[in-house]
């Protein structure tokens, strides 16, 4: 523990400077960052120096861990502590402490100051805090700290770091280019739950490797073997994802939650580019229906879909479950257009027959489980289990030829902790005309809704900021006939319904006789007539 | 007798160059062991192996009783390291690092801190990367001398230093030599001589020999004999002679096994010299004989002749 402390004290005070910069830049994003928020916000040049803080704050991490680790450098033989009595666990430990000391311990503080600022009670958020923090140490302090361990200088660090970089930048290209141009991927969560832990793993195993062998190559190959462990899971996590669809949403035996029609498709044309090459572009398919049947109290909401083509010659084709739109359907009657998207060597295959398509959707039952209706207020006010909303007051002193005054809300903002909030439904009603004196919006108002957040929330998600925006865009903000503003009035009820999941399951439908629409290809665009 | 250091056939290679070749060496305690060669004999590999700095490809050493691939941490209380090319913490005093190392070691001693900090002249207040070469190797010495560790490693620790500079180090070398090991390599074979007991020799990752100074002087003799007249040499000449050669009635040659029979076994061979002359080498002048000698693949003939081969 004594030689702990005693590097530990000798790199604080070596690197006082670096220490300082990092603090002050903290400091500063700390102050800076609550301008952003809708409640507060003051002028869009807090917005750019946030934006660039949001940056520096990473970028002081990364020259502090640097010059820290690199202090005593793991990589050559001429380094003074080598033939020192440095145990490389008390070496470790040091590290870690100082690590610990200036850059976790002000980001948690600084995270705690800004929950404060946002109207949040920081210690109801501890299991978020520690998520934060530690995606924070998996994504950008641990891959720093284990590039300086495998590095002999700081330079040499900066250009792998620069290469790595370009090395993303090219691997996404190429992604791009490669990508089937209208494929949507469901969520992949195991993705994210398998590969973060196998990077920690590998990015902490380099640098234990290091401290306690100093055998640079061995972990260099740990370190390089990474993005091909990252591949493996991520194609192992997209294939069990599938797999367990059949498990996660159940085929539904009797009692479907919604109904649905399956409706004539209307007469269109549509053209959109792709990228990549012609003979692995995918077409788009939709399909024109209607929803009813959701039950009062709850709400229900499409999060995949599939499809089984049969030919009329027995000839078959199912696609992966992919992305279903995201539809949200609350009680009573709504159309929608779910689609799937198909390769275009399945289409010429499919193209000239009759097809029955089985579409089969993965549906989540959402039930109603809290209802708080809150007062529009002029300043900031709290929806509770939601997080902190403030009236938003137009976007400069003139908007469509007319002088806005401050005093007239067009809409509202809102802020949660550390990650979007639960799904919830917000509505309120808006008006036309100037707002009465006395409190309420006048009668009856045009409904005004909005669905924010998500089903299946983390506890946190991936920032520097705790403070996490969660945009409320109201429906009906603007006349159909474009003339005028419409308003929310102080005192207006606004509701926010939050739901939470209670069922998945699978409905089908089967569409009989459907013929594939008609398909051009020039260059990079597409057009498909239906 | 106890060993301070001990290798086993112990062998690095860096690709195909073989940079340290199946060395066995043995360090009595005590002794203030020179470790010479050219430059790119293998000297510093052969020390950053014995520091666990490098591991070898095969074989082993033994440094203080422990296995050197073992050495780390507290291990090193025991042992000083000094090296030309070491890295010191550049961002400190020499002051703040002397302070920083004194709590790494428990056999820290203070008031000899404070004598060779005297007796290096070192100014305390300035930062290492402002000082001098000479400067930082004192700083070094100093760092690596106050706990009194019961071995010092030094790899070419004089090397491009003032004259000045170099005494005042073996100066203060020499003090702690009565209690402690002393292991250099250096490839100025001068400035070793004068207080070196025991001397190993590397050529091309090969050593060539390792004996106590007083033996190697002793047993090389500059040996210039004039013969009444001129003869051609003999093609079995004894395998110690090094660099034969004459000139009209003269026959040169260095004996490196020399010893007292010596004289009267070169009367018996050259009857009718006219005149034997046997003289002391330096140690330079040895190391250049056996240079020139391994250049002309007489390699084995400088090791210490064994009894069989003074008897042929």
């Amino acid at each position: 523990m004594k030689q702990i402390l005693h590097i530990f004290l000798k790199d604080a005070r070596h690197f006082w400077g670096e220490i300082f910069l990092s603090l002050a830049i903290t400091a500063a994003f700390v102050c800076v960052t609550p301008h952003r928020w809708p409640a507060n916000f003051v002028a869009h040049g807090y917005l750019d120096l946030a934006g660039i803080l949001v940056v520096l704050v990473p970028v002081s991490w990364w020259i502090l861990t640097a010059r820290v680790i690199l202090a005593e450098r793991l990589v050559g033989d001429t380094q003074f502590w080598i033939t020192r009595p440095y145990v490389w666990s008390n070496l470790f430990m040091a590290k870690l402490l100082f690590l610990a000391a200036f850059i976790y311990l002000p980001f948690c503080i600084a995270q705690c100051v800004l929950l404060s600022e946002a109207g949040f009670a920081p210690q109801s958020y501890l299991p978020g805090l520690l998520y934060d923090q530690m995606m924070v140490a998996g994504i950008i302090v641990l891959p720093l700290a284990a590039i300086d361990a495998i590095t002999s200088s700081f330079a040499r660090m900066t250009l792998i770091l620069l290469g790595i970089y370009l090395g993303f930048l090219a691997f996404a290209a190429l992604s791009m280019l490669s990508a089937s141009a209208h494929v949507d991927p469901i969520d992949n969560h195991l993705t994210f739950r398998l590969c973060f832990p196998l990077a920690v793993l590998v990015f902490s195993a380099a640098i234990v490797l290091q401290y306690a062998l100093r055998r640079v190559w061995l972990a260099r190959g740990v370190l390089i073997s990474l993005p091909f462990l990252l591949w493996a899971a991520a194609l192992f996590a997209a294939h069990y994802d599938q797999a367990q669809f059949n498990r996660i949403y159940p085929a539904v035996k009797a009692g479907a939650p919604i109904q649905i029609t399956v409706l004539p498709n209307l007469r269109s044309t549509e053209s959109t580019s792709f990228q990549g090459s012609p003979s692995e572009v995918t077409i788009p398919l939709s399909f024109s229906m209607d929803e009813t049947g959701v039950a009062e109290g709850y709400a229900v909401l499409t999060d995949a879909v599939r499809a089984d083509v049969t030919a009329p010659d027995g000839s078959k084709w199912s696609s992966d479950w992919q992305a279903a739109g995201g539809y949200k359907f609350l009680p009573g009657e709504v159309p929608f257009s779910p689609g799937f998207a198909m390769p275009i060597a399945v289409y010429n295959k499919f193209k000239s027959m009759p097809l029955t398509v089985q579409l089969t959707l993965a549906i989540t039952q959402a039930q109603a489980v809290r209802v708080n209706t809150v007062a529009l207020a002029t300043r900031t006010f709290s929806a509770p289990e939601f997080g902190n909303c403030a009236p938003e007051t137009g976007w400069g002193p003139e908007f469509g030829g007319r002088v806005l005054e401050l005093s007239h809300i067009t809409g509202i903002s809102c802020v949660a902790a550390l990650s979007e909030p639960q799904l919830t439904f917000v509505s309120t009603h808006w008006t036309n005309g100037p707002c009465p004196a006395s409190a309420g919006a006048p009668d009856p108002g045009v409904l005004g809704t909005a669905w924010v957040g998500s089903i299946d929330r983390e506890p946190a998600q991936f920032g520097i900021s705790p403070v996490v925006d969660a945009a409320v865009n109201l429906s009906n903000r603007y006349p159909s006939n474009q003339t005028g503003l419409r308003y929310l009035c102080p005192g207006t009820p606004i509701v926010f319904t939050q739901y939470k999941p209670a069922h998945r399951m699978q409905i089908t439908t089967n569409i009989e006789g459907y013929h594939l629409p008609q398909v051009s290809i020039e260059g990079n665009r597409i057009t498909i007539s239906q | 007798m106890n060993l301070t250091i001990r290798t086993e056939n112990l062998t690095k290679r860096f690709g195909r160059t073989v940079a340290v070749d199946s060395i066995s060496l043995a360090v009595p305690e005590g002794s203030i062991y020179a470790l010479v060669g050219a430059n790119g004999a293998g000297k510093t590999t052969l020390i950053k192996l014995l520091m666990n700095i490098l591991r070898p490809n095969t074989g082993q050493a033994q440094v203080l009783g422990i296995d050197s691939a073992k050495l780390t941490g507290h291990a090193f209380n025991r042992i000083g390291y000094v090296s030309e090319n070491q890295e010191l913490p550049s961002g400190m005093t020499v002051g703040g690092m002397l302070d920083y190392f004194r709590a790494f070691y428990p056999s820290w001693d203070h008031a000899l801190e404070q004598q060779l900090v005297r007796q290096f002249d070192l100014p305390l207040k300035r930062k290492l990367k402002h000082l001098s070469r000479g400067m930082k190797m004192k700083a070094s010495f100093a760092s690596s001398l106050a706990y009194r560790p019961s071995l010092i490693i030094l790899d070419e620790p004089f090397s491009g230093l003032d004259p000045l500079v170099r005494d005042e180090l073996i100066e203060g070398l020499i003090e702690r030599a009565p209690e402690t090991t002393i292991f250099l390599s250096s490839h100025d074979l001068a400035e070793i001589e004068s207080f070196s007991s025991h001397v190993g020799y590397l050529q091309q990752g090969r050593l060539l020999f390792s004996e106590e100074m007083t033996t190697l002087a002793n047993r090389f003799r500059d040996v210039t004999i004039t013969l009444s007249n001129p003869a051609p040499l003999h093609a079995n000449l004894p395998a110690s002679w090094l660099e034969p050669q004459t000139v009209d009635c003269v026959l040169h040659f260095v004996d490196s096994g020399f010893n007292d029979d010596s004289p009267r076994e070169l009367a018996g061979r050259f009857p009718s010299a006219r005149d034997i002359a046997c003289e002391p080498m330096t140690l330079r002048q040895i190391f250049l004989s056996i240079a020139k000698a391994a250049r002309g693949s007489q390699i084995s003939r400088v090791n210490k002749p064994s009894s069989q081969e003074k008897e042929a």
